[in-house]
């Protein structure tokens, strides 16, 4: 059940992929080939799809009938920590007695921000710290190589790179407590602090290379005009560098989670109880 | 290292002080959000808080209503009624240390 959800997850979000690919290309002719759009399509889409698929097979309980309110704190509550399972099932009894609509709504979001408190602990946070830190100085580095080499910019190293210590925050987060929520939720909170470690290197490396080079320091592109000191600190915020190292991080730390989860560890008291 | 003596948030106190009303009662946490007017992202963080310091104990319901989960159920523990009883002794002293100011003040 769980596979063939995962599986429908794939092969939904890829087909989905590969139909929006194919439409672009049919839009504008002139500026897309169909072979290659479907290459890129497959190459971002590929991570992402198996992220969904992941996502669907480990955390079946998120997936539930029922009202909004039903529906969050399911989501919210699905493969805690096993220490916090518990709290979790606690929170989805109560709600069963609630009818009211506004209050099952009210009572669910408090739910959903207990839930996340629960997952960030401060392993969480000091993995985020950890991680927001190297992909800085990951950003810093590949901007003065790459300036006194080929001057080919930095957005390899920072999308790519990038992706492997994302990686890892959320293996280590998933590790000790075997919960591959708290890997996700962990990586995520570390994909964050990555972003904001990466922007705001770059942003001032961007004016470096407009000084040294005059070229932006993403991709090492020259203008054909002047580069001005605000739009060359204004290029890594551009929507589609953001959009593409959001693609290629966002699966990694669902790869990192599930893989430092290993088997999940069942609490027998909840298992007892048929919770 | 030395542990902190901390005192409960305004909202922590209120908790216990609800279940202190009837420490021997079970009560469910959706009744204490109803009672104490809190939100259910601030009564249970508090809730997991005292549990894990021994200040409260849980149980689950035995006989749940038929098609319904068994729910969980608190009730103030022996290390939460001293908890409750200091934080009463330390509101009457503040209580007698503020009248004392006002009568010193008036006279």
């Amino acid at each position: 059940m769980k596979k063939r959800r995962a599986v429908r997850w794939f092969g939904g979000v890829l087909s989905a992929l590969l139909v929006l690919a194919a439409l672009l290309s049919a839009a504008t002719p002139e500026g897309f080939d169909l072979g290659q759009t479907f290459l890129v399509a497959l190459f971002f889409g590929l991570p992402l799809a198996g992220a969904l698929a992941v996502l669907a097979y480990r955390l079946p309980g998120a997936v539930v009938a029922g009202d909004p309110a039903t529906r969050l704190v399911a989501l919210v509550t699905a493969d805690l920590p096993p220490a916090r399972r518990e709290w979790g099932a606690a929170m989805r009894a109560e709600l069963t007695i609630i009818d009211d609509a506004p209050d099952r709504r009210r009572f669910a979001l408090g739910c959903a921000v207990t839930a996340v408190r629960m997952s960030v602990t401060g392993r969480s946070w000091a993995v985020a710290t950890a991680a927001g830190a190297s992909v800085a100085v990951l950003t810093l580095v590949a901007s003065r190589v790459s300036l006194s080499g080929e001057r080919g910019g930095i957005m390899l190293a920072t999308v790519y790179l990038s992706a492997l210590i994302l990686f890892a925050a959320g293996a280590v987060n998933s590790r000790p407590d075997r919960s591959f929520r708290s890997g996700l939720i962990g990586g995520l909170l570390a994909a964050g602090a990555a972003l904001v470690g990466m922007l705001m290197v770059a942003t001032v490396e961007a004016v470096h290379w407009e000084l040294v080079a005059g070229a932006f320091v993403m991709d090492g592109d020259i203008p054909k005009g002047d580069l001005g000191r605000v739009e060359a600190a204004l290029d890594p915020l551009s929507p589609h560098f953001l959009l593409l190292h959001l693609l290629v991080w966002v699966p990694m730390p669902v790869f990192g989670a599930l893989v430092g989860t290993g088997r999940s560890v069942e609490n027998p008291r909840l298992v007892a109880l048929r919770l | 290292m030395m542990k902190r003596d901390r005192r409960p948030s305004p909202q922590t106190a209120a908790v216990l002080m609800a279940l202190a009303e009837d420490p021997s009662a079970w009560t469910y946490g959706y009744e204490l959000c109803r009672r104490l007017d809190l939100k259910a992202g601030t009564v249970y963080p508090i809730l997991i808080r005292l549990a894990e310091r021994g200040q409260v104990e849980t149980t689950w319901e035995t006989e749940p209503e038929p098609g319904r989960p068994p729910r969980h159920l608190y009730r103030l523990s022996a290390k939460g009624a001293e908890v409750v009883r200091s934080l009463r002794a330390g509101e009457a002293a503040r209580e007698a240390a503020s009248s004392l100011r006002t009568a010193a003040a008036s006279e």
